[in-house]
């Protein structure tokens, strides 16, 4: 392959493939990335920050590490509850960031799906009851970590 | 593991197809492993259609936008893969392989420069190879995890199209996606 350099300049020069105009491709490289990078990405510029706005690169990395995913009757609650995206942020990053200290490969089973998903529940009420997580009576703090 | 020529080929016994890249190699490959390039399958039946006597001899298929260093990269993940036509392995010979795979996998991308990554894209796409575009995709996306907003610029390169307070605003929302970032 070095020997190629030379060549693989001149290509370059001609016709560098450019990820920005193969938005299909790089939503699937997008799709693969975790939380973080995701955030990162939509700093990069405008294009890259309009597709990480879809709500649906995040509910694929909201239940990415799942052994069975949720039913698709899910989707529309979750939505209604504000979408994928506050999902990820309110009840799944923090539970993954405490737990990406473990040597074994995540994988979630149902009852951490249904578990997330009714603190996403919890989290939507005690924002429209007002108050919300800052509250000295709101639940979130089951999202926090638990010194043991 | 249909064995459909009538005519049996005496040179080889499973049918192979001809390549042309754009450097004009030209390149020998298994039926099996070229019909997993769906460009070239098309193609190939198109072929198939517009005359039947073209089967089995020497049609060269022409791909102009693959180079051959580039070509051979994908022929040689594809021929890793599990072959269509190949009887089915029991369960220890399935594990074998799959080992046997991920090692090659693993390999390979430890000996690629990252900006290869971008031509055995772009290449697996336009031969529609999707089993290559999965994996290459992949191995984009785990080069660019934790990486940051300049690194990622400059490996696309991608224009910062954002007014300085856009940006900032953006950085801000994002604020917990930047702790533990690789510097450049």
């Amino acid at each position: 392959m070095r020997q190629m350099k030379v060549e693989e300049k001149e290509k370059e020069k001609k016709a560098k493939f450019q990820m920005n105009d193969h938005i299909d491709i790089l939503i699937e490289v997008l799709k693969r990335l975790d939380g973080p990078s995701l955030g990162v990405a939509a700093c990069v510029c405008r294009l890259w920050c309009t597709l990480t706005r879809s709500d649906s690169l995040w509910e694929h990395l909201c239940f990415r590490h799942v052994s069975s995913p949720p039913p698709s009757s899910v989707r529309p609650v979750v939505v209604a509850l504000g979408g994928y995206k506050r999902l990820y942020m309110v009840c799944v990053r923090p539970v993954l960031s405490r737990l990406r200290n473990s040597d074994s490969e995540l994988v979630w089973t149902r009852d951490e799906v249904q578990l997330s998903l009714s603190l996403f529940c919890v989290d939507y009420y005690e924002r429209r009851l007002g108050g919300g997580a800052t509250s000295a009576s709101s639940l979130m703090f089951l999202c926090n970590p638990v010194n043991v | 593991m249909s064995n459909t020529s009538e005519n049996p080929k005496p040179s080889s016994s499973s049918a192979k197809m001809t390549l042309k890249t754009s450097d004009n190699e030209l390149f020998e490959v298994e039926e099996a492993v070229a019909m997993k390039f769906c460009t070239v399958k098309q193609y190939f039946e198109d072929e198939k259609d517009s005359d039947v006597a073209a089967r089995g001899s020497t049609t060269v298929i022409p791909l102009p936008n693959v180079h051959s260093a580039v070509l051979a990269t994908l022929i040689s993940y594809g021929k890793k893969l599990p072959q269509s036509n190949a009887v089915a392995d029991n369960h220890e010979e399935e594990e074998t392989k799959k080992k046997e795979r991920k090692k090659y996998e693993q390999g390979l991308l430890k000996n690629l420069m990252p900006g290869e990554l971008l031509d055995l894209i772009s290449a697996a796409n336009y031969l529609d190879f999707k089993e290559g575009l999965e994996f290459f995709n992949q191995a984009l996306a785990d080069h660019i995890q934790n990486k940051s907003v300049e690194y990622v610029r400059k490996f696309f390169g991608i224009k910062n199209d954002y007014e300085p307070h856009e940006e900032e605003k953006y950085r801000e929302e994002y604020a917990w996606a930047f702790e533990g970032v690789d510097e450049d």
